[in-house]
């Protein structure tokens, strides 16, 4: 697969020459293919925040470079347009920012912003709002007639509209509970599968982050602390927690029973994976 | 501590529009000293229920008793806020001051307490939720997690009997969540202070001695999390989840014992299962 986009030995640092100082990125350099499902694991202030935004160009790079389809998105004004176009960022919290009368104009904001014509805005709201589970109805009501999970729903939509090349979504299931988190991963799963979008995921759940992802960067410090197939990184379940994120239950409980002298992989990090061994380890095929 | 007779509550709606009831009929007695979780999930009613217990909201019919005041009393109001603290989700929309410690002695000056008493509780808060070391520091700069401990102690310089926390860690991430949840867990047993605590976290409800899971306005399983828990059918009828230890033995059946939910507890049942 192709090389959609490129990070290179990307460092910035808020506030330089100042006392307050920080440098939230500190050389990462990464890449992502066409379609990749990629999840990005850090806990707060370990710079996944401040890396996302450097993606579509709306932070700058204190050294370093950006490449999405080939081309720095520094090098002209027309390619960092370009990029704002290209790579689709979905902020944290991304209701707060729904502000027009209805849905439908809310989710009709971004490709309006693109200069498309009317018949094409259209086609894409009504298919973004179908992504995500909203109804036709639901398109003429209020964005603020909406429950909580519609609303993040909605937001979602509205960069679906513009039909980016990169979905980058930051902490999309943030507050919501266990029916909610599972709707939103199940639709920005399906949309992935239909129209193979290249998709970064932005979590501190190690969980969403296996059940989704094919690629796992965790992030700690303003580094890259290792990446890798879900398998990979959680076989390293220690350091994991060590740099402050939570590991399943399960990987706990698969730890715990190696400690305890048992012959089982600690890189299990779903119920039905853990089960499946546990009964071949029973039935003596394992 | 608390007592909820056959408690109702609905949002007023404008005219034409049909009224939802939010609490359906929920009774319960909270006992001093003890630490409930209230789960359940969005729309479930648990956090309208919440409110209703400190008298932010009053029933529509039935009743809210903190120790033995009546919440609909509005000359017992003040007497009950005093009693039963409360904070909630967003840790940025309670923070006042500009100073840490000026943040939680805030309540404080608004009860008229001597400077005196006022430092003695300010320093004591903070301590209990340890974050004496950033008492000169700015809130805004503190992380989620410490910003939240700033809002307890808020609440804890008001000494407080009862604390009524609405999904205190949703905003959190899980070095936030767990710094909260220890300053809870800890004042529930060291200090004995009666806690409510609003979830939607299972792994959360089950550090509580008691679970009463919330669901369309009604108190549906009351119980102590272990057998709440184990109920794993029952539990997905409410669109709630279980632990995946629970999880697992559940899918792996053959009498294992899905009271056991801790990692420990549960690795023991495997080694059964295994042997």
């Amino acid at each position: 697969m192709s090389e959609i986009l490129k990070v290179e030995s990307l460092t910035h640092t808020y506030s330089e020459g100042t006392p307050f100082e920080k440098k939230a990125v500190d050389n990462i350099s990464f890449s992502v293919s066409e379609g990749e499902f990629i999840g990005l694991i850090g806990h707060t202030g370990s710079g996944k925040s401040t890396l996302i935004q450097h993606l579509n160009g709306l932070l700058k790079p204190t050294s370093g470079k950006i490449f999405v389809g080939g081309e720095d998105i520094h090098s002209s004004k027309e390619n960092t347009r370009a990029a704002r176009f290209a790579v689709g960022l979905v902020f944290q919290y991304p209701e707060y920012q729904l502000f027009e009368e209805t849905v439908r104009a809310d989710i009709a904001f971004g490709p309006k912003n693109m200069g498309l014509d009317k018949e094409e805005i259209d086609r894409r709201v009504l298919e973004a709002a179908e992504a995500v589970g909203l109804s036709k109805e639901q398109l003429d009501k209020s964005p603020f007639e909406l429950s909580g999970g519609q609303k993040r729903r909605a937001a979602l939509a509205g960069v679906l509209a513009m039909e980016p090349q990169i979905l980058v979504l930051d902490e999309p299931m943030a507050g919501l509970d266990p029916e909610g988190r599972k709707a939103i991963m199940g639709y920005v799963k399906e949309y992935h599968k239909k129209y193979g979008t290249t998709v970064i995921f932005v979590t501190h759940s190690m969980e969403d982050a296996a059940q989704s992802a094919q690629r796992l960067i965790v992030m700690s410090g303003g580094r890259i602390l290792m990446q890798g197939s879900p398998e990979q990184v959680f076989e390293r379940a220690e350091e994991l927690r060590a740099s402050g994120l939570d590991t399943p239950q399960i990987t706990d409980l698969f730890t715990e029973l190696k400690r305890r002298g048992l012959d089982v992989p600690t890189s299990v990090y779903t119920v039905e994976q853990a089960a499946e061994y546990l009964r071949k380890l029973k039935g003596g095929i394992a | 501590m608390i007592k909820i007779d056959n408690l109702h509550f609905a949002y007023p709606v404008d005219d034409g529009e049909e009224q939802k009831e939010a609490i359906r009929g929920i009774s319960l007695e909270i006992k001093r000293g003890e630490f409930v979780a209230l789960l359940g999930h969005n729309g479930s009613g648990k956090s309208t229920l919440a409110k209703l217990l400190n008298g932010i909201l009053i029933p529509v019919s039935g009743a809210v008793y903190v120790d033995g005041m009546n919440t609909a009393d509005e000359d017992k109001l003040l007497e009950i806020r005093k009693k039963a603290g409360m904070v909630f989700q967003n840790p940025d929309n309670q923070i006042v001051a500009t100073v840490v410690e000026e943040d939680v002695a805030f309540a404080c000056e608004n009860m008229g307490l001597p400077s005196e008493e006022i430092r003695r509780r300010v320093d004591t808060a903070l301590e209990t939720v340890g974050m004496s070391e950033f008492k000169l520091h700015a809130p805004h700069l503190l992380s989620g997690g410490q910003k939240q401990r700033v809002a307890i102690a808020g609440v804890l310089a008001m000494e407080p009997e009862i604390i009524i926390l609405d999904e205190p860690t949703a905003m959190l991430d899980p070095k936030g969540r767990q710094e909260v949840m220890k300053a809870i867990t800890a004042l529930n047993r060291e200090k004995g202070m009666t806690i409510v605590l609003i979830t939607h976290h299972m792994d959360e409800a089950a550090q509580a001695s008691r679970v009463v899971i919330i669901d369309q306005g009604k108190a549906v399983l009351d119980d102590t999390p272990e057998k709440v828990f184990s109920q794993v059918e029952e539990m997905r009828s409410h669109s709630l989840d279980v632990p995946q230890t629970v999880e697992l033995m559940h899918l792996l059946g053959d009498g294992l014992d899905l009271t056991k939910i801790s990692v420990a507890q549960c690795a023991d049942e495997i080694e059964k299962y295994l042997s």
